[in-house]
């Protein structure tokens, strides 16, 4: 379980958010909405432990953010908006590439396996003769090698077509479902939010988005004093 | 370090041949310049005809003795085809030693031993006539001596213990044990030094120029993966960014080091070029400066073309500043800290210590201790 405390994050001075507290369960998959420069990048980059909090404090299990930093990094699988992939490689050296750097092992076959379970099954193809759904599945099959027990996945179908985010939604369900993950998901796209997670966190201090996904009968999960 | 071989493997993969070209890129310039030189000297050898119509020692060793120059390409030749290709300018000039040759110089007679042509496109006759004249006089000269000697010894002695060929042998040996074509001048409080021996061709001060443009080249991965998009996941692997980097480094460093002693035995058994324990050290030394010093300059770097630029800068004044290339005699007679802070001039010099070993040590440290502003 993932437990986040009054946690807050100043830049300069400037407030990017201010005691934000929520948690996630396994099994969960959370939305993260927001305007842009609410701050939903950087929230997601403390929960990645790419950022420390200013204040407040983040436990995964039993392991907090501020002590156990390097052995929490193991666990988590951050999927970065940018396809962060070897673009010269195929799509089997880009997994056996990770893989070989990676915390825990995993066969080749094991490695096919992931693909193919998101429908990428272009193994020996080269990176830049795939569609962009193609890499995005391979972006987040790398970052799932490792077998993470938090996923988290900053606008992962941006500028992709309707059949991969339908893929890759239907992937995330299937294994928060059957594996336990916790899952926080970014999006713009509030369809996908809707039909993908069980609860919304909404940063920022618009109420667009609230009033929409309260019309559609979603669990808007309260963030801080501002948010009742 | 299997997982760094086998990760590496991959991208070697993706660019073998730039990789093995550049790896092998400094040993085969200077074997293909090697070759074009020996080629150069060669074609612009005196092209010299030589007729031995006297089949004895004294013509012999003429003739090895004028093979034995480097000035001159000769080719032993009837008179007939001596004479017709000199009429075709395919040959300088044409030298026939005549029959009797021997007889007549033991007899003493200097006149009429060999006989000269030339054409009128002939531009280095009067040089090769005096080599000849010069080898001719010397060899007239041993054997004016042995005639004394012997007439001495029977003078005073009444006996005749030596022979001639005895006497000329002697002659030889002692002319070359004690070096008396060569005298060298010097106060009495001076120090003996040796003259340097200044060579145009220095295999390894050619080999240091290739090497250092080949390291720079070789280590554009560095600007390639430090700029990539994936470098936030080395947060989420067993490998931090610079560990990685750092592994690389090391791999890099092992491979060169592998190539390096590859070019010490081609140079040994093709350049016949013998390679001392200091000099070993040197290499290794400069290896190790080479590849610290790209590694940390291709991490400042962003744009590939702006480093290959530098690159090509660097490489170019440092090897013009060493003496490589051009003599700096002058250069380092009037600035003498050159050869202390210059890196590639104790390489030359064979010195067991390079400062910029320890320079390029320290600031690989300061750049590994140092923290990173992101994903640290």
């Amino acid at each position: 379980m993932l437990n986040v405390e009054r946690i807050s994050k100043t830049y300069n001075k400037q407030p990017i958010f201010t005691d934000v507290s929520f948690s996630i369960h396994p099994g969960e998959i959370i939305g993260l909405v927001g305007e842009n420069g609410a701050g939903k990048s950087t929230l997601l980059h403390v929960l990645a432990t790419l950022q420390m909090p200013t204040t407040g404090s983040i436990q995964l299990y039993d392991w907090y953010y501020q002590k156990h930093r390097k052995h929490v990094r193991r666990h988590i699988g951050f999927v970065p908006q940018d396809i962060a992939i070897w673009d010269n490689f195929t799509v089997r050296e880009n997994m056996v590439f990770f893989e070989k750097l990676a915390w825990k092992n995993k066969s080749e076959k094991g490695l096919k396996e992931l693909c193919l379970d998101m429908n990428l099954d272009r193994w020996h193809d080269k990176v830049h003769t795939l569609s962009g759904g193609m890499k995005r599945k391979l972006n987040l099959a790398i970052s799932l090698i490792h077998d993470p027990a938090l996923i988290l996945l900053d606008e992962p179908t941006v500028g992709i077509d309707l059949k991969s985010k339908k893929e890759i939604a239907t992937y995330l369900q299937k294994l928060a479902r059957n594996q336990q993950k916790m899952v926080l998901y970014t999006s713009h796209d509030m369809d996908e939010i809707k039909a993908l997670c069980s609860k919304v966190i909404c940063i920022g201090e618009d109420p667009f988005y609230r009033n929409l996904l309260q019309h559609a009968g979603k669990k808007i999960v309260p963030l801080n004093n501002s948010f009742p | 370090m299997k997982s760094i071989i086998q990760t590496r493997f991959l991208h070697w993969k993706h660019h073998f041949y730039s990789f093995v070209f550049w790896l092998f890129f400094p040993l085969a310039s200077v074997i293909f310049l090697h070759y074009l030189l020996i080629d150069v000297q060669t074609e612009s050898k005196v092209p010299v005809g030589l007729v031995v119509e006297d089949q004895t020692n004294t013509a012999f060793e003429l003739v090895k003795e004028l093979k034995q120059s480097s000035l001159l390409r000769i080719y032993e030749l009837d008179e007939d085809k001596a004479l017709q290709q000199l009429k075709k300018h395919e040959l300088d000039s044409v030298f026939i030693i005549k029959d009797g040759y021997e007889e007549k110089m033991h007899r003493g007679s200097r006149n009429r031993l060999i006989t000269s042509y030339q054409s009128d496109l002939s531009f280095a006759y009067t040089s090769v006539s005096e080599m000849v004249a010069s080898f001719v006089q010397k060899n007239t000269g041993r054997i004016k001596t042995a005639h004394t000697v012997l007439q001495l010894e029977k003078q005073l002695t009444n006996s005749q213990e030596w022979t001639k060929d005895e006497i000329i042998t002697t002659s030889k040996e002692i002319e070359t044990n004690q070096n008396l074509l060569s005298t060298q001048f010097q106060y009495r409080d001076q120090v003996n030094k040796r003259e340097k021996q200044v060579s145009l061709w220095n295999p390894w001060g050619i080999w240091i120029l290739f090497a250092s443009l080949a390291t720079f080249f070789l280590f554009d991965w560095v600007i390639k993966e430090n700029n990539a998009t994936v470098k936030p996941r080395f947060v989420f692997i067993r490998f931090s960014f610079k560990k990685y980097a750092l592994l690389n480094l090391t791999l890099y460093t092992c491979l060169l080091l592998f190539i390096d002693v590859i070019t010490i035995f081609v140079f040994h058994y093709i350049l016949e070029i013998l390679t001392h324990f200091s000099q070993i050290i040197a290499i290794v030394t400069i290896r190790m400066i080479l590849n610290g010093f790209a590694f940390l300059f291709a991490f400042k770097m962003k744009r590939l073309v702006t480093y290959y630029s530098l690159s090509f800068i660097i490489t170019l004044l440092l090897a013009l500043t060493s003496g490589a290339i051009i003599p700096i005699d002058h250069l380092v007679k009037n600035l003498p800290t050159i050869s202390v802070i210059h890196p590639f001039i104790p390489f030359l010099e064979g010195a067991l210590h390079n400062i910029w070993l320890y320079i390029v040590g320290l600031l690989i440290i300061i750049w590994y201790a140092r923290r990173e502003d992101t994903y640290a």
